[in-house]
This record gives C-alpha cells, sequence and structure tokens, in this order.
C-alpha cells in the first residue's frame, strides 16, 4: 500500500517540475531583460521584461499552483491522515489551521516573540485520551536599524492532552537545553501565578529536568516516581528536547524538532524514509507518551 | 584604624546578612514540612473514611473482622510522625483485608459503590504518597543542610532541629503475606 501511494504520489510530484522549471526560466529572463533595460536606458526591454514577469507570475498562478495544491492535498490525505487514521481511527486534520498565539500565552510556558506560526492541527483520542498536535513555530524578528535577525524560540511539535488526573495548579518541567521559556518564577510575576522550583527525590531526573510548580504537593502528586522514569525514557525515544506542562487540566507537551514535519518536498524524491516515518514518528510522538506514562489509567478524580 | 574599622563593620555586615538569609532559608523548609505534615493527615483522613465507607458496604456482605482493627485508628491534630505511621499501617491492613475480602465474595467484588470506593482510595493513596514524598523531600533538605557546617551554627543557634522522616509503609516492604484466615 504505501509503495502504491507513494508512486502515485512520485509521479504527481515529477508532473509539478516542469512547470516550475518553465515559470522560473521566464522570471529569470524577465529579470535579466529589466536590468539590461535599465543598463541601456532602453524602455522597451524594460517593458518586455515587465511583461514576461507578469507572464512569469502568470503561468506560476495557473500551470502549477493548482497543481501544487492538489498534489499537497492528496500528500496529506494519504500519508498523513491515513498515517494517523491507522493509529488512532477517526481523526480531524485541519492542515492550514494550528493552535492559537493566545491560547500559547494563556499557558504562560513559553516566551512569544513577534512572529508566531501554527498548521497542522490533527484531533483525535488513544486510550480515552483525547488529543490536539500541531506545528508551531515562535520567533522574534529583531532590526536595529541597520541590520535584522531572526531567533527562532520554538519550532517543532506542540501536543495538548487531557489529563487522567486532575490538578488546580500550574506546573512546567523543562528538559535541559530547552530555551526560550516562561518560568514565571520571578518576583515580578502576580504570587497567585508564580511558580517556584521544585526537586524530586531522583536524582538523575533533576539533573535532566527543572521542574517550575505552584504548589509542591500537588507536583509530587503528578510527578510519580513512575512518571519520572517513564519521562526519562520518553526523552530517549523522541528527537528533540523537551517542556511538559500542566495547566488547566490539560497537559501540554512541546518537542523541539527544529523542522517543519507534514510537509510534501518538491525537489527530492518521495521515499518510506523521508515521507512515511517521520508521520509515524509523529504518531509515536503520541502514543509513547500516553502508553509510558499509563495515563489510560482511570482511578483519579472526584477527590480533589 | 579607620579602614580596619570599616572592614570590621562590613564583615559583621555580611555575617549579619548571610546568617539572615540561612535562617529564614531554613525556616522556609520548616513552613513547607509543616505544610506537608497537613498533606498528609488531610490524605490520612480522606483514606480513613473512605476505607470506613468500605467497610460498610463489606459488612452488608460479610462478616469483616478488620473493622475492629480500623476502630483503633485514632486520628488527631498534632500526631507525631511515629503515629501516623502506626495510623497508616493499621488502615494497610484493614485495606489488605478489604481486598482479600472482596476476592472471596464475588457479590462485594461486583457491587458497584464498592468498586467505585475502591478507586476513590487509589486515589487517595496517590495523594498520600506524593504527600509523604514532598515531606521526606523536604526533611531531606532540611537535614541535609543544618549538618553541614557553617549552616549547622545557624540551626543550632535558632534551634532547628532534624525532622524525621515518614517511612514507607511496612508491609509495603515486607514480603506479601496472604491471610487467608479473614
Amino acid at each position: 500500500m504505501n509503495n502504491d501511494v507513494l508512486s502515485s504520489l512520485e509521479r504527481e510530484r515529477s508532473a509539478l517540475i516542469p512547470p516550475v522549471l518553465i515559470g522560473s526560466a521566464i522570471c529569470v529572463v524577465a529579470f535579466i531583460m529589466f536590468i539590461g533595460g535599465i543598463g541601456m536606458q532602453n524602455f522597451g526591454t524594460i517593458l518586455f521584461g515587465l511583461l514576461l514577469a507578469v507572464i512569469g507570475i502568470l503561468y506560476f498562478m495557473l500551470a502549477y499552483s493548482p497543481k501544487h495544491k492538489a498534489y499537497e492535498k492528496h500528500y496529506k490525505d494519504s500519508i498523513v491522515t491515513a498515517t494517523f487514521e491507522e493509529a488512532f481511527g477517526k481523526i480531524s486534520y485541519l492542515a492550514d489551521e494550528g493552535f492559537s498565539k493566545d491560547m500559547i500565552r494563556e499557558t504562560g510556558f513559553m516566551q512569544l516573540g513577534n512572529r508566531y506560526h501554527s498548521e497542522d492541527l490533527i484531533t483525535g483520542a488513544y486510550n480515552g485520551i483525547r488529543f490536539q498536535r500541531s506545528d508551531v513555530l515562535i520567533q522574534d524578528h529583531r532590526s536595529n536599524g541597520k541590520s535584522s535577525y531572526t531567533v527562532t524560540y520554538f519550532q517543532g511539535r506542540w501536543i495538548t492532552m487531557s489529563s487522567n488526573k486532575h490538578f488546580n495548579f500550574d506546573l512546567q518541567l523543562i528538559q535541559a537545553g530547552f530555551g526560550y521559556t516562561q518560568k514565571k518564577s520571578s518576583i515580578f510575576t502576580r504570587a497567585t501565578d508564580r511558580r517556584h522550583k521544585v526537586e524530586f527525590e531522583n536524582e538523575e531526573f533533576n539533573n535532566r529536568f527543572t521542574c517550575y510548580c505552584q504548589n509542591d504537593q500537588e507536583a509530587f502528586y503528578l510527578i510519580t516516581p513512575h512518571i519520572m522514569e517513564a519521562l526519562m525514557n520518553y526523552t530517549a525515544l523522541v528527537n528533540g528536547k523537551v517542556m511538559i506542562g500542566f495547566h488547566n487540566n490539560l497537559i501540554h507537551l512541546a518537542v523541539e524538532t527544529g523542522t517543519d514535519t507534514l510537509e510534501p518536498s518538491l525537489w527530492s524524491p518521495l521515499t518510506y524514509e523521508k515521507d512515511i516515518l517521520p508521520v509515524k514518528n509523529e504518531v509515536t510522538a503520541i502514543t509513547s507518551f500516553i502508553n509510558q506514562l499509563h495515563m489510560e489509567r482511570n482511578i483519579f478524580g472526584g477527590t480533589n | 584604624m579607620l579602614t580596619a574599622i570599616i572592614t570590621i563593620v562590613v564583615i559583621v555586615i555580611l555575617i549579619g546578612l548571610w546568617w539572615i538569609t540561612t535562617m529564614n532559608g531554613l525556616r522556609r523548609l520548616q513552613v513547607k514540612i509543616q505544610e506537608a505534615i497537613s498533606g498528609i493527615d488531610v490524605a490520612l483522613t480522606k483514606r480513613y473514611d473512605t476505607l470506613t465507607k468500605m467497610v460498610e458496604v463489606a459488612k452488608s456482605y460479610a462478616k469483616f473482622e478488620k473493622e475492629t482493627i480500623l476502630e483503633t485508628v485514632k486520628l488527631r491534630q498534632g500526631m507525631s510522625m511515629s503515629e501516623r505511621n502506626n495510623a497508616m499501617a493499621t488502615m494497610d491492613e484493614a485495606r489488605q483485608g478489604l481486598n482479600i475480602l472482596a476476592e472471596n465474595y464475588p457479590q462485594l467484588h461486583a457491587n458497584e459503590n464498592f468498586k467505585s470506593l475502591q478507586l476513590s482510595i487509589m486515589d487517595v493513596e496517590e495523594h498520600l504518597a506524593a504527600a509523604r514524598r514532598a515531606y521526606n523531600a523536604n526533611v531531606s533538605q532540611l537535614n541535609q543542610r543544618i549538618i553541614m557546617f557553617p549552616t549547622s551554627l545557624v540551626a543550632n543557634g535558632c534551634g532547628i532541629m532534624a525532622e524525621p522522616f515518614f517511612e514507607a509503609e511496612s508491609t509495603k516492604r515486607e514480603d506479601v503475606k496472604m491471610d487467608l484466615n479473614i
């Protein structure tokens, strides 16, 4: 099945390359004529260059864009949706939507720059645990008048899961190396929102994670010895540093992969390793977290 | 001469600041320990209440002798750690007895109320374990700090003593012994 899907998509991808090359060639010629026309102060050449540029853009819009959109949709339906549905049953996949910046801000777990983008929102359930995942990119674009540069605060997958334990306070676990978090631990944070550092009895866990919480006892309730072991195992499985947050009875799992997954490449041929395996890894990121932490255990509630 | 006086004054001020900061840190740990103790007490009370409810349900199905054991548990404010340990060990025994009883009486095992109480007590026990771990973590921090020099000077000066740990349940540390003569 995988081979059939890949072959079909590969044909579509190959068919996209000629329009790109032709459109690009037209635009390059247009650009050369435009620059050359300016150099020679030849108005006719400039005008022809501009006309050619318009033709090139129209060609892109008519011959390339619709095909590319169809290819992307086919890719996402037959690879992303199919792989997720194979693992989770019925899911909802909104490729152009994601978590809102306000939602991330409301958690108070991350520093937010002035650029934010989120897409590939997938909603589903696994072993009774409802989840949502989305690709998230948080950047800060800075300029000093002479030069400008962009700092990436976070790029990766953000997953929210319903918790099987009820909690009333926020808690944040930051793996060593995960940057640009918001800890809310300073004296300038409102006392009711303030988090403080807490250490657990597992030295290795304390070395790998830093925990900020609003209530010590709830921290020990949520982060049991089993959870500590499970989280250490989990970080060995996923590719990237993680931050786990507990907020409003939702568990937020941010994995900094540094890549925008679930997107087809135009220039390289489709392969199982490059196109299907990463989607399977996205699935594993969710299932192994739920499995390792035994989140399906339904013994909690009603006593908090 | 003036330089020497200023140096001494600065050193005294620095020592004073260090003393106050260290004392506050130790006091903060003591407060955290008290918070954890109250968490343990809340969880113990909840556990006792839930066990009592389970016994009530069990009594309608079978004669439950462990009921009398549960009656010996005395929960009160200001208990010592060893009293809390004893209360917990007694409750462990009653809980074990209830589990065995449920295994021997399928009707009790199938009772919805009993099943819900069983789930409830598991959650209560998670809270109890969390409170105990929080207490022990804070006690460990305090005990480590007050034996270290020079913090030990501040601890002795302020009368801050080492606190006892809340031991893990003895029944959990021993091999499981099945008592089928209930």
